[in-house]
């Protein structure tokens, strides 16, 4: 138990470890400017890497945009200005949160179009079996099935 | 026998998401396009490796179709592509404009000492903010510009014969053949 504990306690180490070299130093004069660089930098990728946001990234250029989006931020350009640069230099691959427009449309129209289909698939088949049963079914099958499910119920009745 | 067919629906929907997915297999995964295509070349005041006190910008490129190559002596696939550039510049007659990217001054100076120098100019981009305003991801990168000096092609990597022959001469005997058309 304790060797467990010890070798958490250095996977632990080593991982706050990695994820500080990421970080360099930006000092900001207020809170808010803290936090609208945290978020920025989780929120736009690295465009090296594919699969990292600029915080957690190494690599020169994420590094270079860090840098750019900690001036811009201190500059006081508002949050519009900053999505502009990086959309007019990295395009719409920045960002993690894909904005709406005609090349990404779909991914909030397919999901829309098979709930509709969806539901009418449903409504189709509750109707379905709300039917009256298959009328081919004889009387006289009828007649013996209610024989049978009469005398069901009065043996759980006894 | 419309019941029967219906039972077919899931295999069609599977052959259709099959093909779908086979196609889509065949991309590269990292490709993106430039956000910059279209767009002409952003200006820039830089210094040239050749004379490092003289800041020039994008006017320092000449109005001729053009390639512009990102390099740094620290990028080991430069080293690999710089034949081909050569190549491209002696033997194409194509101009090829260089950009020296976030490099010591005298590194790439040796660097072109040592393999040669197949650029017209090489601008100085030691903070790297050129680079950023072309949306660079790393280097070597390579745009062909038009004789406005508007982007039309980027290639991210390596550049070997088979690029050049099958994506940028293309690109570029296009580009000349509309200039052409145009005067």
């Amino acid at each position: 138990m304790r060797i467990l504990l010890t070798m958490m306690l250095v996977c632990l180490c080593v991982y706050s470890k990695a994820s500080a070299a990421a970080e360099d130093i930006h000092t900001f004069a207020t809170e808010k400017q803290q936090q609208r660089f945290q978020y920025f930098t989780k929120n736009l990728r690295c465009p090296m890497c594919d699969n990292q946001n600029l915080e957690g990234s190494n690599s020169a250029i994420s590094a270079d945009l860090r840098d750019v989006l900690a001036s811009m931020i201190n500059d006081g350009k508002t949050d519009q200005q900053i999505n502009e640069f990086m959309r007019t230099r990295y395009g719409d691959y920045i960002f993690y949160d894909p904005p709406m427009n005609r090349n990404t449309l779909w991914l909030w129209l397919v999901p829309l179009l098979l709930a509709v289909v969806a539901v009418l698939v449903l409504v189709r088949l509750v109707r379905k079996k709300g039917e009256p049963a298959d009328a081919s079914v004889s009387t006289e099958d009828r007649a013996r099935a209610r024989r049978l499910l009469d005398q069901e119920t009065e043996q759980e009745t006894e | 026998m419309g019941q029967r067919l219906k039972l077919f629906i899931p295999l069609l929907v599977f052959a259709l998401l099959a093909v779908l997915l086979f196609f889509s297999l065949q991309g590269d995964p990292q490709y993106k396009p430039s956000a910059l295509l279209g767009s002409a070349m952003p200006a820039f005041k830089l210094p040239t490796l050749a004379n490092p006190e003289v800041l020039v910008d994008e006017t320092a490129i000449a109005p001729e179709v053009s390639l512009l190559n990102v390099w740094a002596s620290w990028c080991v696939s430069c080293r690999i592509e710089h034949p081909q550039l050569t190549r491209i510049s002696e033997e194409y007659g194509i101009p090829v404009y260089g950009i020296n990217y976030k490099d010591k001054y005298a590194d790439a100076m040796q660097w072109l000492e040592r393999f040669g120098n197949p650029y017209r100019t090489n601008f100085a981009d030691e903070d790297g903010r050129l680079g950023m305003d072309l949306g660079l991801a790393g280097a070597p990168e390579t745009f062909v510009l038009d004789a406005q000096r508007v982007i039309r092609y980027k290639h991210v990597g390596v550049i070997d014969m088979k690029v050049w022959q099958e994506k940028l001469l293309p690109v570029i005997e296009q580009l000349k053949s509309t200039t052409a058309q145009a005067n």
